[in-house]
């Protein structure tokens, strides 16, 4: 043994750089890699692609759907006692009778009454713009075109109330989360 | 609602109550009186009840009971049935139900604390270079002491009133009058206080349209700016 395999020996630092595990010691656990044949895999890959367009048509499909009319649809689990359901029949009188009738022509009468009112308010209210543009394109052209100037802006209008109570004070809303649940439905 | 329309209303309803379906609710209810009555019969003969066990569970009633007692918890809490306030000068406070309208006392003049106008809808006169509708947003602007959140509804005014003066203030402006073009502006958001701008109003108040006629004066004037009311 020369001098120089010795002194290698000695040597701290390692002289193998290279790492390998051995077989024995990779873990049981592990799953051996297997071997595809790549015309089995290029049919898996198509046949899952397949699936997946599929679940993308299904969903395109019930995104489309058209908000239902609640009216309309019959509720299944209602329908089945049905019968059950029904109430009564109740005898009218002729007092009764009457009554009805009368609320509901009262009641048209009063929309009418106010649907002449609007009417006549509307009209007016034009009448007073009319009035007053008139008025201004005698004082000053400047401000009257000014004043004939659509305004985009002031649309759309959104009017909050008059609500039925007034606000309550010191009102502290109850803890949790909005969390909207509402379904979108195509429009 | 009127009475017309609440007694309509009324008869409406029990009308559709009529020819509707029983809801769930209402099938219970049913279930429970007869689990009740089958529960008395029981009692009567002197049975065991246990053959009503699986039965026995939250009756409607008890529900009912439980509802009203919350209902009530919250009446008390809040006092839902307090009326609005009609004697505050608060916008919230006011009639919520009506259409209500800022009349001032306007300060008219240079000096601090001189003439001040009797009531009128806040007004300010139009500058060379300056349309109609930012008159109106200066005027609100300067008139009120708190930030508003105020929108102008279009760019023509709704009415116009020609105000003219008396001679002395003729002969002294070497005007014979003025016009008064009105717009109307919406607050959008209603503010927790408002006030005005103490140097240029001196009174202010919130009024619904018959408070209107009995407080500002000038037929004429009022019947130009009758449009500022929809009701």
């Amino acid at each position: 043994m020369s001098l120089l395999s010795s002194f290698a020996k000695l040597s701290l630092l390692q002289t193998r750089s290279i790492h390998q595990t051995l077989p024995v010691a990779s873990s049981v656990f592990m799953k051996r890699q297997k071997k595809i044949d790549p015309e089995v895999a290029k049919q898996r890959e198509a046949r899952r692609r397949k699936r997946l367009e599929k679940e993308i048509r299904q969903m395109q499909k019930h995104s489309k759907k058209p908000k239902p009319v609640d009216e309309l649809t019959l509720d299944v689990k209602s329908a089945k006692n049905i019968e059950e359901r029904r109430r009564p029949n109740t005898e009218l009188t002729l007092e009764i009778i009457d009554e009805r009738a009368t609320a509901l022509k009262d009641y048209t009468r009063s929309r009418i009454a106010l649907q002449r009112e609007d009417d006549a308010w509307i009209r007016g209210a034009i009448e007073s713009q009319r009035k007053a543009l008139a008025e201004l394109k005698k004082l000053s052209p400047e401000l009257y075109t000014s004043a004939i100037q659509p305004a985009p802006n002031d649309l759309p209008l959104t009017i909050h109330g008059p609500s039925l109570t007034p606000p309550i004070k010191k009102y502290e809303a109850p803890d949790g989360d909005y969390i909207d649940t509402t379904r979108n439905w195509a429009s | 609602m009127t009475e017309i329309e609440s007694r309509f209303r009324r008869l409406q309803m029990k009308e559709e109550e009529e020819k509707s379906l029983l809801s769930n609710y209402e099938l219970k209810t049913k279930q429970d009186q007869k689990m009740l009555a089958r529960r008395e019969q029981l009692l009567r003969e002197g049975k065991e009840l246990s053959e009503l066990d699986e039965e026995i569970g939250v009756t409607n009633r008890m529900r009912e009971d439980d509802w009203q007692k919350a209902s009530e918890g919250l009446e008390k809490k809040y006092r839902f049935d307090q009326k609005s306030t009609v004697g505050g000068t608060t916008v919230e406070d006011r009639q919520i139900d009506r259409k209500l309208v800022l009349i001032v006392k306007q300060r008219l003049g240079e000096k601090k604390g001189g003439y001040s106008t009797p009531w009128i809808l806040p007004q300010m006169k139009n500058r060379e270079g300056e349309t109609l509708r930012q008159t109106a947003e200066r005027c609100i602007g300067e008139l009120s002491g708190t930030d508003l959140s105020v929108e102008i509804s279009g760019n023509a005014p709704f009415g116009v009133y020609t105000h003219r003066y008396p001679s002395p203030i003729a002969q002294k402006t070497g005007a014979t009058g003025a016009k008064i073009f009105f717009y109307t502006a919406n607050l959008s958001v209603i503010p927790k206080e408002f006030r005005v701008n103490p140097d240029d109003v001196s009174e202010f108040q919130w009024v619904n349209r018959d408070e209107f006629w009995s407080t500002v004066p000038g037929t004429q004037y009022k019947k130009a700016a009758r449009y500022a009311f929809l009701e």
